[in-house]
């Protein structure tokens, strides 16, 4: 919050990165959507372990 | 971050990979063989002995059963990894220039070069993984996507998510997307303005960074072939790629071999270089190889990154700490408020 209060060219330099930043995000989650509707994300295997216990 | 020096080629390292899980790391060079080490520790493991020529590609499918290898010599190779054994030989027409398996394994693709009058060609070949019959591999390929009338040779390519497309890079900057069923082209798209000399994924395969001697790199979306983000350099660049865990991307290049002995390895820029993913900012620069960075390659779960170099030594670098806590204040913010999902990375010693 400081920063933004800096001065002009320094507030400019946040507000373009915030924006990168939430544009990226925003690509990527409508990416990973239509990746799952395409069933397409590959989930993680987890393979069922069972655990023996040994005491 | 002090790097292991991976000694044990005699030339210049043309490509190195990680295998999934991260723990091996094969390589090769310009020297006629294979390696594969322990990105532990850097200790090697065997070679890959049988090609006569250069060795200009390789990759190990998802299960670190098979390898394959694309030489100069007319040829690819098929390579059990636990032995070492060469199961397969596919004679070319010209020399190989890029291997890469399909996500599940059941295909190949080699790039094959365009010289000595012969069209170049992204062939596609099946590939048996059973276990059992291995040994058995087809030479009938499925597929060949030859180079389009008036369109350049291509140099590098690779496979989408899903394996579904096929994204080839070009000599005269240009990339493009085919099907992989059908080799049918969907679009071609100008990126660069001189050769595309390396083309690497992100994890989910949906987007990937290619690097050229026009010293720049660029993110594209595999959906539209969109540029989605620009990494300016200032020397030819031979590699690149996206780090999982961290938003950042990872260039290497440096003046070329050709020029070299002209070139002390101050102004040879020959160094790898960190820029942010997002932000396109140069971060840093990893010193250490004396000649240029022929090939750079991220672990898969990002904890530490390998260059080969023109000065045929590969180095690796596990990431300290510092590594993963620098972030730029927006990062910091986004995560604090839990607008984006925080990752943090098992680090071993």
């Amino acid at each position: 919050a400081d920063a933004m209060e800096a001065d002009v060219a320094t507030r400019e330099l946040i507000l373009k990165r915030r924006k990168l930043f939430e544009d990226w995000n925003s690509w990527r989650s409508e990416i990973e959507k239509i990746q799952k509707d395409l069933g397409l994300t590959q989930e993680e295997e987890t393979e069922d372990v069972n655990e023996e216990v040994v005491e | 971050m002090r790097p292991i020096m991976l000694k044990g080629h005699e030339r210049s390292l043309t490509q190195v990979k990680f295998n999934r899980e991260g723990d091996l790391l094969f390589s090769v060079a310009k020297d006629k063989s294979a390696s594969v080490w322990y990105s532990f520790n850097g200790e090697r493991l065997g070679t890959f002995e049988g090609h006569i020529g250069t060795i200009w590609s390789i990759d190990v499918d998802s299960k670190t059963e098979l390898a394959v290898t694309g030489s100069a010599d007319f040829s690819a190779k098929l390579w059990e990894v636990n032995n070492g054994k060469c199961i397969k030989t596919w004679k070319l027409k010209t020399p190989a220039k890029r291997v890469e398996f399909s996500p599940n394994n059941d295909k190949l693709l080699i790039v094959t070069d365009q010289v000595m009058g012969e069209k170049g060609t992204i062939t596609i070949l099946p590939i048996n993984s059973n276990f059992e019959t291995r040994e058995e591999q087809t030479d009938e390929p499925l597929l060949i996507i030859e180079t389009a009338e008036g369109a350049e040779k291509v140099t590098v390519a690779g496979w989408s998510y899903a394996g579904k497309y096929i994204i080839a890079g070009h000599s005269n900057g240009v990339v493009s997307k085919y099907d992989a069923e059908t080799g049918e082209l969907h679009k071609t798209v100008k990126v660069h303005d001189l050769t595309i000399t390396d083309l690497q994924f992100s994890q989910d395969k949906t987007y990937f960074i290619t690097s050229s001697k026009d010293k720049t790199a660029h993110i594209l979306d595999v959906d539209t072939l969109t540029i989605m983000k620009t990494y300016e350099a200032d020397a030819p660049m031979n590699s690149a790629c996206i780090t999982p865990v961290k938003n950042f991307v990872i260039l290497g290049g440096g003046q070329d071999a050709r020029d070299v002995t002209t070139t002390s390895s101050k102004q040879g820029k020959f160094e790898a270089r960190f820029y942010h993913k997002i932000f396109e900012d140069e971060i840093g620069r990893v010193k250490g190889h004396f000649g240029p960075l022929n090939y750079v390659a991220i672990h898969p779960n990002g904890t530490m990154y390998a260059s080969g170099g023109e000065d045929g030594f590969v180095r690796l670098h596990h990431f300290d700490k510092s590594y993963y806590d620098f972030k730029y204040d927006v990062e910091r913010t986004a995560e604090a408020t839990g607008a984006v999902e925080v990752k943090t990375p098992e680090i071993t010693a």
